[in-house]
């Protein structure tokens, strides 16, 4: 079953800008990460009748942004592992959300998160559903649904 | 019971979403007083068995002991308190295998002030 773009872009918008109170606005397809900046990528899989990666992808600085929020904390004083798990359970709510789009039944992992610069995601024997930027402040984060291929 | 006086374990492996559970609790009138937290099902457990809350809000999906293996737990033990959950994940499955493990409620993040206010209402008496 195909993932609706309209319907991701709902999702992303009602946990960020309704749930977090923290500015997201859909910004066309996801390009290629800047290399010189520190990224985080934060997935969960569903392993089921439908089986896929779900990833959120933002520079560091971004995601210390929305761990700032979450945790009603000064993001420069928040530590990595506090980062991680914002982000983290970002990717967690977004895959449980998209999960409801998909036929069958499916497991959702825990949540595992990867920083480092020039990250490169490839997933032997899938193919990409679908990569969505949006706008948070004067930066974008991404939205990566990986599935595998029929 | 006034919303002040209700004592609420919230159980989440992530900070990040413990804390806006309380805050969400407290826009809604709960919590004040006394907000506990647990980081999984065992350490949920043994925070109910040393002092029962009066309601548990709980993640489903966490490692050592998910949500409903701590509800079902509960139950074993013979231990009862009202048990809510807090999950990003809502199925019918799973809202039918909450209600079955004797849950309240099951809250789908994302969620709203009104949607605290709108269970428990109902489920903290």
């Amino acid at each position: 079953m195909d993932i609706q773009e309209d319907d991701i872009v709902q999702i992303v918008t009602d946990i960020w800008t309704s749930m977090l109170g923290i500015d997201a606005e859909f910004a066309g397809a996801g390009g290629e990460l800047k290399s010189e900046e520190r990224v985080l990528a934060a997935s969960v899989q569903i392993n089921g009748d439908w089986q896929g990666v779900i990833t959120v992808i933002c520079s560091e600085h971004l995601a210390r942004q929305f761990a700032g929020t979450m945790l009603d904390m000064d993001p420069v004083k928040i530590d990595r592992a506090e980062v991680h798990d914002a982000i983290g359970e970002l990717a967690n709510i977004t895959g449980g959300n998209l999960k409801s789009l998909v036929d069958g039944f499916g497991q959702l992992s825990l949540p595992v998160v990867t920083e480092g610069l020039e990250l490169a995601f490839s997933i032997p024997g899938s193919k990409v559903v679908s990569n969505l930027a949006f706008h948070s402040g004067d930066e974008t984060f991404s939205i990566l649904i990986v599935a595998k291929a029929d | 019971m006034e919303g002040n006086d209700v004592e609420i374990l919230i159980v989440d492996d992530s900070k990040a979403m413990r804390m806006i559970v309380a805050r969400v609790l407290k826009k809604a009138g709960y919590g004040d007083n006394d907000l506990r937290e647990a980081c999984n099902g065992v350490e949920a457990l043994a925070a109910i068995k040393e002092k029962c809350p009066d309601l548990v809000l709980a993640d489903w999906n966490m490692p050592e002991m998910t949500g409903i293996e701590l509800l079902q737990a509960l139950k074993a033990e013979g231990i009862e308190v009202n048990f809510g959950f807090v999950t990003s994940e809502s199925t019918a499955e799973m809202r039918e295998k909450a209600v079955v493990n004797g849950a309240l409620f099951l809250i789908a993040k994302p969620f709203t002030v009104e949607s605290f206010q709108d269970v428990l209402s109902s489920a903290v008496k």
